[in-house]
């Protein structure tokens, strides 16, 4: 039997749009779209042309999408662009100058590849959510949802901040791209069952909360990921640390490759399905040890050349030192991912012949950034994977490229389970974003959190406070991204994260005295809400989302 | 006339009862709200089924109009009913309008008016007489209707005393004792409330205005009265029934809903899938299926036509059809300016509290191109909205079957409502509707606003519209979950006539 492959890419970086350019700001997304979103485009478009199925499930965060979409953004690319191409200009005098000469062939490839990416952004009028509402409304890919600013959902004190989340996501993708999604990418795959919840000693008593599945039903959601390790169908992959968390095999295991129906779905309501993230392929494609990105002969991430920021270098060891790295040479790079996607169609006809009579899916989400930011010829890798999954050149038992959706209208849930708490960060379970450098962050956000909610019920009933109530719900959603957590985590950015925490915090404490008391100034409120909103201003019509995520039956 | 699965019923002393409906109100005689629709709508499926069934009804002079060929039932007969004596004539319908077996109680001084509770917007003082009457009479006449045993369900406060009388009046005696006695509450905010002064006059012994039985915090109880006698005891919906069991839902009543127990439950009412259905209405501009939606297009431009609003087919049309009452959420609508700010049409159709009126008048007045109003009601235009909305809004402070909402499903139109009652349990949140929680305007607007977002799809809209039409709420199902209801009834008149 041949099981459907089901890739995922998932798209998201927070709002850095008005909030500092270098080294942190809006580079970081103007570099994503050089790196990854515009060579997604070049990669779907030459699909297209060659008439090659591209069975792509792509999500992309409310929160990126709404970046796409600002006109701030295609100023800050065409600034990048123009930037990028100039450095290139100057390299060659800059190589000569250091004895570098031997890298000057790399510099005209460099300029070939941004200059065909900078056509791409100008064919494609600057809009890279009407290019992929395009490739979804030919079918070619399905476009998936995500939380509104990728909040880490089980770490939320208030029920309504979750369904928040979840509403303006889905509708935000409504009005960008103009369907409604089914799927939704669950920030960091973090599900929690539903139950008392007390993530910390000193959090805020709650009383019994739904599971994931009951807000995402509530959006309109139907299906989401999980890791192997929430449906105990295997070990969990750590993908920061890239390796495969060593998991006692069980038996009764369930197998990764089916979907799960997630608890018992209240009468007459659509169930909620979890979509397993698969293992081994993953591993396969992610792991900096025994994965494809650590071919020596693909471009080496972390060495750049300054003045410049060029790479010219290859992997050439993955456990060499910089100074040992060798130039890239971009043909062998690409006759690496060729390899490398003949070698991963046999993978995948190899689970499939492994498969149970009733698995149905290899379900392999990864960052989108992973392709073209991280591993640099990724984008090639999947072409090429998807150009022999078409024409099943290894000849083997033919998986065949599905959409997520797709893949679940045709063979839906047999079985429904309990899932596990967890996420597919680090160590499987929310450490990542709770842990002692992070805690405070949500001692300062679960009591913003309830000051803002309790204060929803008044501030709705005075129509010229909605901007105020609006902006502040905003800045509470944009203080809520997990990015801020996970940045501070890591370390790589912490100054900048927290800075971007803490600033989203006061901007919402700046507000709320307008809504919390009915004397208020709404002038001098709407007046401060103006002012936040020309910096922070994703999403619209987000009075009629509060309405809907405040109105909760509980007896807090 | 369509006839289903033949059903039968647990045999008293051997023989199959007749099933005898007591309703005040009862389609097409005698009808000012879901009343009459929901006794008949029962009694003609359990007919339809081939069980032995009657109707009582009161021969008001509304019914005459419907009743034209009839029969006496035997003489005029006369029961004492408290101090006076109080003759009637019991006529059955020889060509029902209503197809099923019906009979009329007939007493010109009683029912033979312009109303059926009131006129101008009063009750008769004497309501707690003519029903009294109405429930001893019928009870009294049952052995003119069959030598077999009899079945007796009894519809609302104003038949609740039926089950009193039998178990007062005719105790002892072996053929009445027999009768299982069941009540349906359709209305738990009507009760029937009289001074206590009222139990000499209809008849009734001091011994049962006790707190377990008819007394009420000093008054006299019909309904109370009437749950405290029967055997089993229904109301319109699940969610309606554990309402009934809350201090908060329970009209006062909650501690005798608590303590029936499992002797009181919820059954849902149905809706007659052969008038509400889009495929045939013959009131309706175009007929629609859930495979072939294009005449509901034509149905929502003849609906902005009808009520001058732009022909538009893209802008949402969101209907409402009720009372102009609070319990039906008006005044969560009519001030409820963030609702007003979505980019929809509105239609109002309905009458009730002039308040309301003249509130909904105005909105129309402010915005004449999203706002139609009607509060003249006519059959056809309830067709008419129903099959031409988009959305259909429903904010009751409580609701506990509710007709409308199914209705609408039928024909496509997305009902949005409060979580209560019965829309809680004929809407399913996020497939067939949209569900709200709290009785205030931000709820209203919360789910408005989702199912606006959702209507921006044609697609998830179109997968909503299918879900919803191919809901059944036909009666077939109902009547089988009464024929369980009056088992356990028939078991438990058995044990105590034992």
């Amino acid at each position: 039997m041949s099981l459907r492959f089901v890739l995922t890419l998932h798209s998201h970086l927070p709002w850095v749009l008005h909030h500092g350019r270098w080294p942190h700001g809006s580079d970081w997304i103007c570099e994503a779209a050089l790196d990854s979103y515009l060579p997604l485009v070049a990669m779907l478009e030459q699909l297209e042309d060659e008439r090659v199925p591209a069975a792509l499930t792509l999500g992309i965060t409310p929160i990126l999408a709404a970046q796409f979409a600002d006109p701030a953004f295609r100023d800050e690319l065409d600034r990048y662009f123009a930037h990028r191409l100039e450095t290139i200009d100057e390299a060659p005098a800059s190589l000569r100058a250091t004895g570098d000469e031997h890298l000057l062939p790399l510099v005209p490839f460099w300029r070939d590849h941004v200059q065909m990416l900078r056509n791409i952004w100008t064919r494609i009028d600057k809009d890279l959510n009407g290019e992929f509402r395009r490739h979804a409304q030919d079918g070619r890919i399905e476009l998936i949802s995500s939380a509104a600013t990728h909040g880490f959902l089980p770490l939320l004190a208030r029920d309504e901040s979750i369904r928040l989340q979840l509403l303006v996501g889905r509708a935000e993708h409504a009005r960008l791209f103009g369907t409604l999604p089914r799927g939704c990418w669950v920030p960091e795959c973090a599900y929690r069952p539903s139950g008392p919840w007390h993530p910390a000693p000193d959090a805020p008593q709650t009383p019994m909360r739904s599971g994931t599945e009951a807000h995402l039903r509530f959006a309109g959601f139907g299906w989401f990921y999980v890791d192997a390790h929430q449906v105990d169908a295997g070990q969990s992959f750590d993908q920061y640390g890239g390796t495969v968390r060593p998991r006692e095999e069980t038996p009764g295991q369930r197998s990764p490759y089916r979907a799960y129906q997630v608890g018992i779905a209240p009468r007459g309501h659509r169930p909620v399905t979890a979509l397993v993230r698969d293992p081994l392929s993953t591993e396969q494609v992610w792991s900096r040890h025994g994965g494809y990105p650590g071919d020596g002969r693909y471009l080496e991430f972390h060495k750049i050349r300054f003045p410049g920021g060029l790479k010219y270098w290859s992997v050439t060891d993955a456990a060499a030192d910089l100074g040992a790295k060798q130039p890239y040479r971009p043909d062998q790079a690409r006759a690496a991912a060729a390899q490398h996607a003949a070698h991963f169609q046999l993978l995948l006809d190899g689970l499939s012949a492994g498969a149970a009579p009733e698995d149905d899916a290899i379900i392999a989400p990864f960052d989108t950034e992973l392709f073209g930011h991280w591993w640099f010829e990724g984008m090639d890798f999947l072409r090429f994977l998807y150009q022999d999954l078409t024409t099943n050149r290894a000849g083997g038992t033919g998986s065949v490229p599905s959409t997520a959706g797709a893949a679940l209208a045709a063979s839906p849930p047999r079985t429904s389970i309990r899932l596990a708490e967890g996420s597919w960060g680090k160590d499987g379970d929310f450490s990542m974003w709770m842990n002692a450098g992070t805690e405070w962050t949500w001692r300062r956000l679960w009591p913003l959190e309830a000051r803002f909610w309790d204060a929803v019920p008044g501030a709705l009933q005075r129509w010229d406070a909605r901007p105020i109530l609006e902006q502040a719900a905003r800045e509470l959603l944009l203080a809520q991204s997990s990015d801020w957590q996970f940045i501070i985590s890591t370390g790589a950015a912490g100054d900048y994260a927290t800075k971007r925490f803490v600033e989203h915090c006061e901007a919402l404490e700046r507000l709320m005295p307008f809504l919390e008391h009915a004397d208020a100034d709404i002038a001098a409120g709407s007046a401060i809400a103006a002012e936040l909103f020309a910096i922070d201003g994703p999403f619209t019509d987000l009075g009629g989302a509060i309405a809907a995520a405040s109105d909760i039956r509980t007896s807090r | 006339m369509n006839q289903t699965a033949a059903v039968s019923l647990p045999a008293i002393a051997g023989q199959s009862p007749m099933i005898v409906h007591l309703a005040a109100e009862y389609y097409p005689y005698a009808r000012t709200g879901g009343l009459a629709e929901a006794a008949w709508g029962l009694h003609r499926d359990q007919h339809r089924s081939g069980l032995a069934t009657m109707a009582i009804v009161p021969l008001y002079r509304a019914a005459r109009a419907h009743a034209r060929h009839l029969e006496a039932v035997g003489e005029p007969f006369t029961i004492q009913l408290g101090p006076t004596a109080e003759t009637f004539r019991l006529w059955r319908a020889l060509d029902p309008a209503s197809e099923t077996p019906t009979c009329f109680l007939e007493h010109e001084g009683f029912f033979g008016r312009a109303g059926l509770y009131g006129e101008g917007g009063v009750d008769y003082p004497d309501n707690y007489r003519r029903f009294a009457a109405f429930a001893a009479a019928s009870v009294a006449a049952l052995p003119r209707l069959t030598h077999g045993p009899v079945l007796l369900h009894a519809h609302d406060w104003h038949a609740a005393l039926a089950p009193v009388y039998v178990r007062t009046w005719w105790r002892g005696n072996p053929w009445y004792d027999r009768i299982p006695l069941v009540l349906s509450v359709h209305n738990g905010g009507y009760q029937g409330h009289f001074p206590p002064e009222v139990m000499p006059d209809i008849g009734l012994p001091w011994e049962i205005w006790t707190p377990d039985k008819l007394e009420w915090y000093g008054k006299t109880n019909y309904l109370k009265g009437g749950l405290t006698h029967v055997d089993m005891a229904t109301t319109v919906s699940p969610t309606h029934a554990e309402e009934l069991r809350t201090p908060g839902g329970g009209f006062g009543l909650h501690d005798v809903f608590e303590w029936m127990g499992s002797r009181f439950t919820g059954v849902l009412n149905g809706i007659d899938q052969t008038v509400w259905n889009p495929a045939t209405d013959p009131q309706i501009a175009a007929h629609f299926t859930a495979d072939l939606i294009e005449g509901k297009r034509a149905c929502k431009a003849a609906l902005q036509r009808r009520f001058g609003l732009p022909e538009n087919p893209f802008i949402p049309l969101i209907g409402f059809i009720g009372r102009m009452a609070t319990q039906k959420g008006l005044d969560i609508i009519v001030h409820n300016t963030a609702l007003f700010h979505f980019a929809a049409q509105y239609v109002f159709l309905g009458s009730g509290d002039r308040r309301l009126e003249e509130s909904v008048h105005a909105l129309h007045a402010a915005l004449p191109s999203r706002i139609g109003v009607e509060t003249t009601f006519a059959d056809t235009l309830e067709h008419e909205v129903i099959a031409g909305a988009d959305l259909y809004l429903m904010p009751s402070q409580y609701e506990p079957c509710g007709l409308t909402q199914m209705r609408a499903q039928r024909y496509g139109t997305i009902p949005v409502a409060r979580r209560v009652g019965g829309l809680a349990d004929t809407i399913d949140d996020g497939v067939t509707g949209f569900l709200f929680e709290a009785f205030d305007e931000r709820a209203v607007v919360g789910g408005i606003w989702r199912a606006m977002t959702e209507h921006r799809s044609t697609a998830a809209w179109r997968e909503m519209q299918r879900e919803a039409m191919s809901r059944d709420f036909g009666w077939e199902r109902v009547a089988e979950r009464y024929i369980d209801i009056y088992g356990r009834a028939i078991a438990l008149a058995a044990g105590r006539a034992a």
